[in-house]
């Protein structure tokens, strides 16, 4: 394997703390295995393994199978590697050592849609007995707030709260130790806080904070009572366990004694903290990640600056990847100048200096086995319409759909800003019949694989009705289960054919010296294909029967390792079958009819497997239309991009206009970051803010800012982040779109309009000289 | 008459007044065969097979001596008393109880004992945990109810077999225990509720396998009276596997070489002399055994009563293992402590067939499958020389092996450990067709699994059409089966006339047995429905129906076996619960009644069956599948051994106990010693070692170690043991193969890698 200069000097590394900051299309994921594989190969004692760690399910299939190259190449079979994501590793220590934690070993750990239930549930118990309370947030000089807002608000005291869990949890704060410090600053006003004061004559400076604190006290108790624990419990009780017991932490290092850790820039400091004990002091620590990519802060406690800062720690090396062969020089050059721009020029000097560090991305030297595509192939253009639904929207789909059709060996994709407009593109693909892949929230590929599994046990509870057969064939359809293709006009008819199948049984059990076919109703057209189709299917039908006896998770893993080849499906598989497991033990009057009702609920229900937990092995297939958000973008390439919907109400100049995202309520204020900031001036936290500060020397930056506002920068900046993740996702050809207007079902338009951003964009590319697509 | 060594022959013609003899030796050195023939040379000298005492350490071994007892001797053999420590320590119980009964605390001491099985006691601990459970005990445990309660007994059991007083239970526990103080609490909580169950116990004289030992251990053995009747009546002794038995019967064989010191040995060659305890005494123990530490084992204290031997044989000349299999052996324990290679690897890479590495389980099971049937159909191996073994042997994993083997017409026999018998389809579906027949109990199964009792019973109906029947003739709101004789003929057509046949004489059966009449019970006014133990119907119902090959060409020996084990469990549980016990376990009076509780306890998974199924001897042509435990302790040998998913942690890691504990709750546990993580991990090498050194010491010839890359449920594949064996292929020189299946064609959404990355 041949590598890059900035690449071996990595390679080199024989311990100690070490930072690589990558540029996107670096080849980090390949340097990080090479390394891992070198490690592995000649540093490794016996007994020990590497630790890799990650933040996506999906990355950990990616870095095996990467891993595992390198070491054959080397003559070794894949092994001392232990690669997890963050959270399954803090879930492994305490569930290996729950005496140490202090828990049950049978606890229970809620995914995202189980945690905002239990929330959901606990925000409504703490509404109906604090009704004059909670209502008093809404009496704005003695007037009463309008039943819709009334509806928003009791939305938003959800978000407020699970907020503040967020951040507490971050920082280690159980409810009674906000509680216990929040009596004892009573009356003492916090200072630089708006302050969303609650209309009562109760003169509490941080109302907010207080019912957010009680609400999570509830949430607790609720987690106590079902021996649960959400994600951020398991980062903090495995910190907390290696803290009390330095033998443990001792034990482990030993078991690992190198910790590479990919996408740093996405971590947060609970985290690294609870990777800082593994390492231990003078440790083995590999940190890769690209803090311009840094995508996760606004919705996560996450902050590039973390990251940031550990690059500049005195006991740190640091190091660069900057060369990319991805994109052409075109592109490469229109994103380094997005970083420039806005470093040295961007308006808002917060902006300035927290949106980007100063790295440029460097072509590959010359000679590198991957060149850089041919630049005089490259072509940028930035776009306007007038209107996004009629006028920006369908144009995107006509050139996209012609150039596929086009150029049927090339790869593309269109990139959208939320899973809203995400929805509206998939509709128009559709109807324009064109070969697309949607990786949006609500066809995630998790879902598929529990919109499979809840099929086949639906067809197993109930193996008479040709409905259940009809959603069977569908879904293995949907992972492409060989032998079920062709043309979408067949598919139609053999749908028709099933649903009217006679004598259902026989389509699985045809009688001795019948075949499934001869049950099909006798239409003339039927083909020769749409019968071995069917054949297929009562193959597959016997085939998922046969392990109908075994208990409910062993016969989902039986099932899903006979259906699925894909690591990521069935690891999605596995946890899907834990799960029911956990259900038929609680419910042990459940058969499979219930399970499969209740995991077909689990496969509808938005949000159950989340998308970036679970979403894995996707790689572009040329000619088909990719179709997704920029978050999900990250770590693909595509040959042609089109970047969609980048008008001002997502990309903000400033903080003066109303954009995507921003949360106001109750003037003008995000009571979420209110909250947050409540509870970091209570509790004299320092979080980010602290450290976006402290470079701020002599500079007009204004520190004193209201969260709100603060907030409002964030945005700004990640939204920089996302277009620059966007533009470096394009291998030659990109195109940028904006709309003036934006259509709204009820209600008047909202004002889009070039941003600041795309107009420098532009008037650089002019300057340069470019042509367009 | 067998080929003996010259070793095998010292212990089998050991004069029968002789000093007492330890007989020590690895795995496969032939100790039992020469302890089978002493026992056929002692019978066939004329000494009377009553005065002949042979404990083993479990029911399997004595099924097997009983089996090898009879094959040996020919002609009226009386009876040899084969016992396990806690059969002996119940019949002797039961036997001196009126000496016994008052001192240990019973409270109606003038009334005969009630031995109850170990599913009477999960039903008695089951009721004394329910209420306290309402309290609030065992917060935040989240254990499977079935698991308290077996942890709970655990405890009782430990208390017993390590002879110190059950009161030392959680001072025990809490002294070794280094985490939060919640489970201190929970400590006290187990005491608690054991302190109660005991107290029930003994107030209602019950007597569970911990009672019994306790008394035993404590009254009976420290009581002359005892002794006399001893003495009188055994002679003889024989201890086969005693590195596989609990201190208390260390204790008890000490005590026994005690008395036999003081009385002076009889001399080996002094025929005529006579003593007045034991006239010999031959103790066997494996080397490399004592797998069962979660059982209470223990090796140390088995290995002090060596001294009290004067004289001693040691086998040496391993009948299984090859050079290499025991080099394998060395190295693997050599690399796993100093964390190096050793001088051994190279020939311990001789006893490896090249390992099979694939991507998935499934590609694994299917290349061992390949391998199985190229070496039975190619190599003429016959199957019953090759064992498949994983640290367990999972449903899926014996699935997908099952079909695989079958597909290749391998015969096989997977044995395996029953985690909970609601999980075993068989036992749903006689539990299912006992409500149709007792229709008076009100329990109607769900029609889910009456068509999977339907598909059960008619072997060859498929499982759709059996719901098609079960819509037609099955009305979940009554709990019986409709004839078939009033459906449409398109109906019945569709079903099957051979089936519907079949469905039809099993309907008339049970409709029939819901209106047998028997003798009353004596419970006035309910003669007219069924007054007869759940066992007996489970036999009826198997002799009658299931078993008939009218309705399966050859219904599965496993599943035989597994209702003969339920006849066997639901009568131990109807007998023990019998008694004066009804009350207190607030059991109504008929076995019908006594039998409706035991299927409410299946259903709520409550009972576990905890032994293993008695084992068949296998024929030379079936393969066999089995967890390591279970072939360990099983005396199973092989020519091959494959082993499975090598790379699971599951070849050292111990279950999760939160309530017990098996190494602190063990005598040779310093009381208040805190169990450190250094503890663990010491104790996790020395299981895997001795697991290593068991299997190759059960093999002749060759080891193929299988392992795949992807993780099994949340456990990825490289755990301890692979890595130590490939860290032995690899500095032995060996190359790895590649990765089988690395390149399986990904069906769905394609490579999981990002494009274009150098």
């Amino acid at each position: 394997m041949q590598f890059r200069p900035a690449q071996r000097q990595i390679l080199e590394y024989s311990g100690g703390y070490m930072a690589i900051s990558a540029v996107p299309g670096s080849g980090k994921t390949t340097t990080l295995a090479a390394l891992a594989a070198h490690l592995i190969d000649e540093s490794l004692p016996p007994n020990g393994s590497v630790l890799v760690v990650t933040y996506l399910h999906a990355a950990v299939d990616n870095l095996r199978s990467r891993i595992a190259d390198m070491l054959n190449q080397r003559g070794r079979v894949y092994m001392g590697c232990y690669i997890r994501t963050l959270h399954s590793l803090a879930y492994e220590i305490i569930h290996a050592h729950p005496d140490l934690a202090g828990i049950g070993t049978e606890f229970d750990v809620l995914d995202g849609r189980r945690q905002r239930e239990v929330l959901n549930r606990v925000t409504q118990i703490w509404i109906r007995q604090n009704q004059s309370r909670w209502r008093s947030f809404l009496v704005e000089g003695g007037e009463t707030m309008p039943p819709w807002q009334e509806r928003m608000w009791r939305d938003t005291t959800e978000r407020v709260v699970a907020t503040v869990i967020d951040t507490a949890k971050n920082w280690k704060l159980g409810p009674a130790d906000i509680q216990q410090r929040h009596e004892y600053s009573r009356g003492a006003a916090p200072p630089q806080l708006t302050g969303l004061s609650a209309n009562s004559e109760d003169q509490d400076p941080m109302p907010l904070l207080r019912m957010a604190t009680e609400i999570y006290a509830l949430y607790q108790e609720q987690l106590q009572i079902i021996g649960a624990l959400d994600f951020n419990d398991l980062i903090w009780r495995s910190v907390a366990t290696l803290q009390a017991h330095p033998h443990l932490a001792e034990e482990l290092r030993r078991r690992w004694p190198y910790i590479l850790e990919d996408e740093s820039q996405d971590s947060v400091p609970l985290q690294q903290e609870l990777i800082s004990l593994l390492a231990g002091p003078g440790g083995n620590w590999v940190r890769v990640g690209d803090p311009n990519q840094a995508i996760t802060s606004t919705f996560t406690a996450a902050h590039p600056l973390y990251f940031r800062s550990f690059i500049q720690r005195p006991d740190v090396q640091s190091r660069t990847l900057p060369n990319s062969g991805r994109s052409a020089l075109k592109i490469i050059n229109l994103a380094n100048y997005l970083v420039d721009w806005t470093t040295r020029h961007h308006p808002l000097p917060w902006v300035q200096r927290n949106a980007f560090v100063p790295q440029e991305i460097l072509p590959v030297p010359a000679g590198d086995r991957q060149q850089n595509p041919d630049d005089s192939t490259a072509h940028i253009l930035i776009k306007g319409y007038d209107w996004r639904e009629s006028g920006e929207l369908p144009d995107v789909v006509k050139r996209a759909v012609a150039y596929s059709r086009a150029h049927p060996e090339d790869t593309l994709a269109i990139l959208v800003p939320t899973n809203d407009l995400g929805y509206k593109f998939s509709e128009a693909l559709r109807t324009s019949g064109v070969r697309y892949e949607e990786m949006l929230r609500s066809s995630s590929r998790a879902r598929e694989v529990a919109e499979l599994l809840a099929a086949v046990l639906g067809y197993l509870a109930d193996p008479l009705a040709a409905d259940q057969v009809l959603s069977l064939y569908d879904a293995l359809r949907t992972v492409k289960y060989p032998g079920l293709e062709g043309p979408e006009s067949n598919v139609e008819h053999v749908r028709t054919l099933l649903r009217s199948v006679y004598q259902v049984e026989s389509l699985a059990y045809p009688p001795p010296g019948q075949d499934a076919t001869a049950f099909l109703p006798q239409v003339s057209h039927t083909t020769q294909a749409d019968r071995a189709v069917v054949q297929a299917l009562s193959h597959i039908l016997r085939r998922v029967m046969a392990p109908i006896t075994l208990p409910v998770d062993q016969l989902v893993v039986a099932v899903a390792q006979d259906l699925l080849s894909n690591e990521a499906q069935l690891a999605t598989a596995q946890r899907l079958a834990t799960y029911l497991r956990r259900l038929a033990d609680t419910n042990p009057q459940w058969r499979l009819p219930e399970l499969a009702i209740e995991l077909s609920e689990m496969a509808r229900g938005r949000g159950a497997f989340d998308v970036r937990e679970d979403d894995g092995g996707f790689a572009p297939e040329p000619g088909v239309i990719t179709l997704t958000t920029h978050h999900s973008a990250k770590g693909l390439e595509w040959d042609l991009v089109y970047l969609v919907g980048m008008d001002s109400s997502w990309l903000p100049d400033d903080l003066s206009g109303q954009f995507v995202g921003r949360k106001r309520f109750l003037g003008n204020i995000d009571p979420n970051e209110e909250a947050k900031a409540e509870l970091q001036t209570l509790m004299g936290l320092s979080g980010w803010r602290a450290q976006a500060g402290a470079g701020a020397s002599g500079e007009d930056v204004d520190f004193s800012l209201p969260a709100t506002d603060l907030a409002g920068m964030e945005t700004i900046c990640e939204r920089l982040r996302l277009l620059y993740v966007g533009i470096t996702r394009a291998r030659r050809l990109l195109q940028i779109s904006w709309s003036d207007q934006i259509e709204r079902p009820n209600g008047k338009p909202i004002q889009g309009g070039l941003p600041l951003v795309l107009k420098v964009l532009d008037r650089h590319m002019r300057q340069q000289s470019m042509g367009s697509i | 008459m067998l080929d003996l060594t010259t070793e095998q022959k010292n212990i089998s013609h050991l004069p029968f007044r002789s000093a007492p003899l330890w007989i020590e030796g690895d795995a496969g050195t032939g100790k039992s065969t020469a302890l089978i023939e002493h026992l056929r040379y002692l019978l066939s000298a004329g000494v009377e097979a009553y005065s002949i005492l042979v404990l083993l350490p479990d029911r399997v071994a004595r099924h097997r001596y009983r089996r090898d007892l009879s094959r040996l001797v020919s002609g009226p053999q009386g009876e040899v008393e084969l016992h396990t420590y806690s059969s002996l320590a119940q019949s002797m119980v039961a036997l001196f109880w009126p000496l016994v009964a008052r001192s240990a605390g019973v409270s109606r001491a003038s009334r005969p004992p009630i031995f109850i099985s170990y599913e009477a006691a999960q039903y008695l601990m089951h009721r004394i945990i329910e209420p306290l459970l309402e309290l609030g005990y065992f917060d935040g445990i989240h254990l499977r109810r079935q698991r308290l309660v077996s942890q709970l007994l655990d405890n009782l059991n430990k208390a017993a077999v390590n002879g110190y007083p059950l009161a030392a239970v959680e001072s025990r526990l809490c002294g070794a225990w280094l985490g939060g103080p919640e489970r201190l609490t929970h400590y006290h909580q187990v005491q608690e509720t054991i302190n109660r169950y005991r107290q029930q116990s003994l107030s209602q004289g019950i007597l569970d396998i911990s009672l019994s030992i306790e008394i035993f251990h404590q009254q009976l053995v420290q009581n002359e009276t005892f002794w006399r009747y001893f003495d009188e009546r055994y002679r003889h002794l024989v201890v086969d596997n005693v590195e596989e038995m609990v201190p208390v019967t260390h204790d008890f064989i000490r005590k026994l070489m005690q008395r036999a010191e003081t009385t002076g040995f009889p001399i080996s060659t002094g025929a005529g002399l006579s003593s007045p305890t034991l006239d010999s005494a031959l103790v066997a123990s494996d080397r490399s055994g004592g797998f069962r530490v979660f059982l209470g084992v223990d090796i140390a204290s088995a290995r002090n009563l060596k001294p009290l031997f004067p004289a001693t044989q040691e086998l040496d000349k391993s009948f299984c293992s090859s050079d290499a299999l025991v080099a394998l052996a060395r190295a693997v324990d050599f690399r796993l402590r100093e964390g190096r290679g050793s001088p051994d690897d190279a020939l311990a890479l001789t006893a490896l067939g090249e390992p099979i590495i694939t991507r998935f389980r499934a590609q694994m099971v299917e290349q061992v499958a390949d391998q199985v049937q190229q070496m039975v159909h190619e190599r003429d191996i016959p199957a019953g020389e090759i064992a498949i073994i994983a640290p367990y042997a999972d449903a899926v994993l014996r699935y997908f092996l099952e079909r695989a083997l079958q597909a290749r017409q391998i015969p096989l026999r997977i044995i395996r450990r029953f985690e909970s018998l609601r999980d075993e389809p068989i036992v749903r579906t006689v539990m299912t067709l006992a409500c149709l027949a007792h229709p008076y109990w009100q329990i109607s199964p769900p029609a889910f699994d009456v068509a999977e009792a339907l598909a059960m019973s008619v072997r060859r109906m498929d499982r759709a059409r059996a719901v098609l029947a079960t819509h037609e003739i099955y009305d979940p709101a009554i709990p019986a089966l409709n004839s078939l004789t009033a459906l449409r003929p398109a109906i019945l057509e569709r079903i099957g006339y051979a089936n519907v046949e079949l469905i039809e004489e099993l309907v008339q059966w049970l409709a029939d047995y819901a209106s047998r009449k028997y003798p009353p019970p004596g419970v006035p006014g309910e003669t007219s429905a069924p007054r007869q133990p759940l066992d007996l119907f489970f036999q009826q119902l198997f002799g009658e129906i299931l078993s008939q090959q009218r309705f399966g060409l050859d219904f599965p020996q496993d599943e035989a076996r597994m209702i003969s084990k339920l006849v066997e469990s639901a009568k131990r549980f109807v007998e023990s619960t019998r008694h004066e016990a009804l009350p207190a376990m607030d059991l109504a009076t008929s076995d019908a009644d006594v039998g409706r509780r035991y299927l409410e306890m299946i259903y709520q998974g409550t009972v576990a069956a905890q032994y293993l199924l008695d084992e068949l001897p296998l024929a030379d042509s079936v393969l066999l599948v089995t967890p390591v435990y279970t072939y360990l302790v099983g005396g199973y040998t092989s020519g091959y051994q494959f082993w499975l998913d090598v790379g699971s942690t599951g070849w050292w890691e111990p279950p999760a106990q939160p309530l017990t504990h098996p190494q602190v709750m063990s005598r040779s546990w310093p009381a208040g010693q805190p169990w450190t993580e250094t503890d663990a991990n010491n104790s996790r090498i020395t299981t895997l070692t001795r697991l290593v050194t068991g299997l190759t010491q059960r093999c002749r010839k060759q080891i193929i170690v299988c392992t795949s890359q992807v993780e099994i449920g949340n456990e990825s594949q490289d755990g301890p043991l692979w890595r130590t064996l490939q860290g032995i292929m690899l500095s032995a020189g060996s190359v790895l193969p590649r990765v089988l299946g690395a390149e399986y064609p990904r069906r769905g959404s394609g490579a999981a890698r990002k494009a274009g990355e150098p």
